[in-house]
């Protein structure tokens, strides 16, 4: 599929929410995951793959079913 | 009242911290966007095969994308986000029980019936700020790109849906209240639904059956068709009434 700069430009208020959604999401979770270390369900493995590769769904599902409730960061410990 | 008040005031607050809400809000955002994209996007798409289906010997006839192709959009997505919005709430009053939590708040002084309700405000008032959110976003991309048409029909069948949407939630209020688990309770909801699809095989049901109002896009084109669905509106504000007054009855019953 080829688009043509008029098309693009056409398309810009769509992509850049979606883009800054999903990069924001991306961070967000990833960061979560990597200084956190209890999950409801599932290791940190398993969230990294998921928030990474399910773009926008994986972030959500990790906050919605890998998230604790509580905030209980890895210095949290030491 | 002011109980209810405090421990809608801590739900409120829970469903914030959890981060529940950012993630509820950016799913009505992100679907509300995809609406309108898809719409203006699948004639580039389909140009694109355009030339390897002709090879084929298939006729590709792409028509300029209307406000109609979003609306359909617009439709479509609605039952993935109910799907999501009963998956988030299922575990809502069923998990204060099988975690303990609730025990905390009935020997406060808070009984069942008031903290199965309090719920049930909170569940209705986030999902309808969510559907006016994903409406208010669609409409505005659907308006930037395409000549609005058909506007009172849309929002006729939009207020329709809203009824549907309600009648499940009064359902996952009765569920929550007959069943322990939060996984058991989206499966009687899956289970409710196979019924209600079982039964609208029979010539004409649909006019008579919550599933008839998720019709939506068929509104839009033809209005005149919702008077045909009225006994359907009526049985579903009945059924939503009958499922609020069981569960008002059964809730103290529920073991802790």
């Amino acid at each position: 599929m080829t688009i043509d700069m008029k098309q693009f430009m056409e398309l810009l208020p769509i992509m850049i929410p979606l883009i800054a959604i999903e990069a924001g999401l991306l961070l967000y979770g990833l960061i979560h995951v990597l200084t956190h270390k209890n999950y409801k369900c599932g290791n940190r493995l398993i969230w990294v793959l998921v928030v990474c590769l399910f773009s926008i769904v994986g972030p959500i599902l990790y906050i919605i079913l890998g998230k604790e409730d509580s905030a209980s960061r890895d210095d949290d410990f030491e | 009242m002011t109980e209810s008040k405090a421990y809608l005031k801590k739900e409120w607050l829970e469903f914030k911290r959890t981060h529940r809400l950012l993630a509820f809000c950016i799913l009505f955002a992100v679907f509300a966007i995809l609406g309108p994209a898809t719409a203006k996007l699948t004639p580039l798409l389909l140009e694109a095969f355009q030339a390897d289906l002709e090879t084929q010997g298939m006729q590709l006839v792409i028509s300029e994308p209307v406000a109609m192709d979003s609306y359909m959009q617009f439709f479509k997505n609605l039952p993935i986000l109910l799907i999501i919005v009963i998956i988030l709430f299922s575990g809502s009053f069923t998990g204060e029980f099988t975690k303990g939590t609730g025990v905390l708040m009935l020997t406060k002084g808070l009984s069942k019936r008031k903290m199965l309700f309090t719920k049930y405000i909170l569940w209705m008032l986030t999902t309808l700020g969510g559907i006016f959110l994903y409406l208010a976003i669609f409409m505005g991309y659907t308006a930037y790109y395409f000549k609005l048409t058909n506007l009172g029909g849309f929002f006729a069948a939009a207020g329709i849906y809203l009824i549907y949407i309600w009648f499940w939630l009064s359902l996952l209020l009765l569920m929550s209240v007959i069943i322990k688990s939060a996984g058991i309770v989206i499966l009687g909801m899956g289970a409710v639904y196979f019924i209600l699809s079982l039964i609208a095989i029979i010539p004409n049901a649909e006019h008579y059956l919550p599933t008839g109002l998720s019709q939506g896009v068929v509104f839009v084109a033809d209005p005149t068709v919702i008077k045909d669905f009225l006994p359907a509106i009526l049985i579903t504000c009945c059924l939503n009434i009958v499922l609020i007054i069981a569960s008002a009855l059964l809730v103290p019953r529920k073991e802790v």
